[in-house]
């Protein structure tokens, strides 16, 4: 009996473990989101996911993470093993993602969605997400980009909206007045570890005919003579027409939004957040303020498309992701939730696109810029060196050597096509 | 030894405890908790650093032994050697200015000032502030657009243009090491005021009755006795700002151009924007002999200190 008891104790102890670790396994979903700059979406998540949890018994760990930081946490996540099952990221990092072979191909979860809904997925989110012509995530916005200006500043200078890559130099140049404190362009030029400046870069890259890679996704262009004359505009800005505050180089991706509500700048390059920040808060600037799409160039208009998108990670509990994903992109709840993201976040299904906001003239602006938006390989495919090429800030940290350390554009540009090419050699 | 006494042999003397086997076992199991922490927290994982920096890992893939490669690698990579070249201007000036600005203020609270309790409190504040929180507000303080400073320089008639504090490579790194400065502060004041607080009184009384003033008291009593305070002070605040990440990552993120980028910035853009997990990690190890000197130091000052 004495030999027997510790034995059953035993025996009851593993069972309880391993059924406690089956539970685990199949009724437990873990959720990295990440701080939204519109606080009412972080509220509006918790909010779900813990009526989700009850609804289905499913435990969820839900945590929110700033999107620099989610950045860090997911990449050592991967490296552990230890990754969640459902990660909010931004689009740039789906390539790196699928290019470490962590996340699954969504195609069947996107296409559950849409007969839920009876809705499409635009072609364009469905693209920014797309490796190899595979979707890597279900995309949940696209932020469509524009460019922001003072209409009261631009009055008094007796200029209008700029709707070439000219014309917005010009009217910095007759906007400027540093005297008074406020400067014609609000460029963010910091090593923040932000994409701003770099899908800045590649706008006025594409627009002027020239991009980073060719078609073929692997030949490396960056040292084009069109970029060279985009690299030379962005340094004399800087240094001769001074429209660009000095400060800028110490900007993160916040700086124009801030210095722009703080009334220095008059004309800022910014997803809507901007707009929906201000509108939030009651700026007194808004009404002051205008909207229009990215400049032109002699190429058309670009701009690098950003958005959210949720990954499901491979090995995870993708049956539970899928039906939270499933059930969040209904329009009882995504639905709900657009109006009050808009204009920062553009819908990803076609149908939400009929929503009363995007139906003011007014904004129509958001819905056309989303038109524009290109994947970050463009005009070749995302791949996963495009992806990295644009984390690491290859181009900015090459302009700031032409502004700061005074090396010509033609060189600092062949420096950063070494610098990519050995970044590809590594794939 | 008087009668009853143990008289002990020369040799009994030198026989330490280890030589008797119970007493070293017993030895070995009362360090064996502490051994374990050491190896299991800090030995192991600091061999697998070593041994990633040996290989070409990047994150998410699998990587391959390349031997002293990413060392050779950082030789011939102009980036690091400016990291280096920063992390030293960095940690010493700011070390520096730290000492000086330090042993001023201990010396000023050590007087009987009217409100010295509320004194010391207000100069602990930089120390309480958190970190993240600290550079953000100096962030803030440095803008061209928005800042205080500017704002005030300008106010003044100082200057005619806001200076771009955090973004012009001319001021950058001085910037930067003002805030680790401000925030360091506390720690050499309340370190130097314990040590000027111990030192006997009578000998300031002696010193004044034999006309040494307060600059040759100052000289011959206070600096003698704070040596000490001052070095391992030092030594411990050069070891912590050089690893100093975060000050410099809010504020500057290592720029403009790689103005503000030190040995901690470089490793953490390399393991997570390039991915390169055994270029970063050899990044970091090469910057441990630097370390390794300074802990020794240190550690000998304390064991002279406790002798």
């Amino acid at each position: 009996m004495r030999a027997v008891r510790p034995v059953a104790v035993l025996f009851s102890l593993l069972v309880t473990l391993a059924l406690a670790w089956g539970a685990s396994a199949a009724d437990r979903l873990v959720i990295w989101d990440k701080t939204e700059y519109i606080p009412f979406y972080n509220e509006f998540m918790a909010q779900f996911v813990q009526a989700w949890s009850e609804a289905t018994g499913i435990e969820v760990e839900y945590t929110v993470v700033p999107p620099r930081d989610l950045i860090t946490k997911l990449m050592t996540a991967v490296e552990s093993g230890h990754v969640p099952d459902i990660a909010t990221v931004e689009v740039g990092m789906v390539a790196q993602l699928a290019g470490m072979g962590a996340t699954t191909i969504t195609a069947d979860l996107l296409a559950a969605i849409e007969a839920q809904t009876g809705d499409r997925f635009s072609e364009a989110a469905v693209r920014l997400v797309s490796i190899d012509g595979q979707p890597r995530g279900v995309p949940t916005a696209t932020f469509p980009a524009a460019l922001f200006y003072r209409n009261d500043l631009l009055e008094a200078a007796g200029v209008e909206p700029p709707q070439t890559i000219a014309a917005f130099r010009e009217v910095a140049r007759r906007t400027n007045n540093p005297r008074a404190g406020i400067y014609g362009a609000g460029i963010p030029l910091g090593r923040s570890g932000g994409n701003d400046i770099e899908g800045f870069i590649r706008n006025l890259f594409w627009a002027n005919g020239g991009s980073v890679f060719a078609e073929d996704g692997r030949t490396v262009v960056v040292d084009s003579p069109q970029n060279v004359e985009v690299f030379q505009m962005l340094v004399e800005m800087y240094h001769q027409d001074k429209t660009i505050p000095p400060g800028a180089l110490s900007w993160d991706d916040g700086g124009n939004n801030n210095a722009y509500m703080a009334g220095t700048a008059v004309m800022v390059f910014n997803s809507g957040s901007l707009w929906a920040n201000m509108a939030d808060m009651g700026h007194p600037l808004l009404a002051h303020t205008g909207a229009t799409l990215m400049p032109a160039g002699p190429q058309g208009r670009y701009n690098l498309g950003g958005g959210n998108t949720m990954v499901l990670f491979a090995g995870g509990n993708v049956a539970a992701a899928e039906r939270f994903i499933r059930d969040f992109m209904t329009p009882e709840h995504y639905g709900q939730l657009l109006p009050r993201m808009a204009p920062m976040w553009a819908p990803v299904l076609e149908g939400m696109k009929d929503l009363p906001f995007y139906q003011d003239p007014v904004n129509r602006v958001w819905l056309e810029a989303g038109q524009i938006n290109v994947n970050v390989g463009y005009p070749g495919p995302a791949t996963p060196w495009a992806g990295e090429v644009l984390s690491s800030q290859v181009l900015l940290r090459a302009l700031q050597t032409a502004i700061v350390d005074g090396v010509p554009p033609a060189e600092a540009l062949q420096n950063a096509k070494r610098e990519i090419e050995a970044i590809m050699a590594k794939y | 030894m008087g009668e009853g006494g143990v008289t002990l042999s020369p040799s009994a003397l030198h026989r330490g405890p280890s030589q008797r086997p119970v007493d070293l076992i017993t030895g070995l199991l009362m360090v064996a908790p502490l051994l374990v922490v050491i190896v299991g927290v800090m030995g192991a994982p600091l061999l697998q650093a070593v041994s990633l920096s040996l290989t070409d890992k990047r994150i998410g893939l699998p990587g391959t032994f390349v031997g002293w490669g990413n060392y050779g690698r950082l030789v011939h990579d102009p980036l690091f050697w400016l990291a280096v070249r920063n992390s030293f201007l960095y940690a010493f000036g700011a070390v520096a200015l730290k000492l000086l600005a330090g042993f001023g203020l201990a010396l000023v609270l050590n007087e009987e000032l009217p409100w010295r309790g509320l004194w010391r409190a207000i100069i602990l504040i930089p120390w309480a502030v958190p970190e993240l929180v600290a550079a953000l507000t100096w962030r803030w303080m440095y803008s061209d657009t928005n800042g205080i400073i500017n704002a005030l320089l300008l106010r003044a008639g100082l200057i005619e243009f806001p200076v771009p504090w955090l973004g012009s490579p001319q001021t950058a790194l001085a910037a930067v090491v003002l805030i680790n400065v401000w925030k360091g502060v506390p720690f050499f004041t309340f370190s130097l005021l314990g040590g000027l607080q111990v030192i006997d009184a009578e000998l300031y009384e002696a010193a004044a009755i034999d006309g040494a003033g307060w600059a040759s008291q100052v000289r011959h009593i206070v600096l003698p006795a704070l040596a000490p305070v001052m070095v391992i002070a030092s030594l411990l605040s050069t070891i912590w700002t050089f690893n100093d990440f975060t000050t410099i990552f809010v504020t500057t993120g290592g720029g403009p151009a790689y103005a503000t980028t030190t040995v901690p910035i470089l490793t953490y853009e390399k393991a997570f924007w390039n991915l390169e997990l055994g270029y970063a990690v050899a990044t970091s190890l090469a910057a441990a002999p630097v370390f390794i000197g300074l802990i020794v130091l240190a550690t000998r000052l304390f064991a002279g200190r406790e002798r």
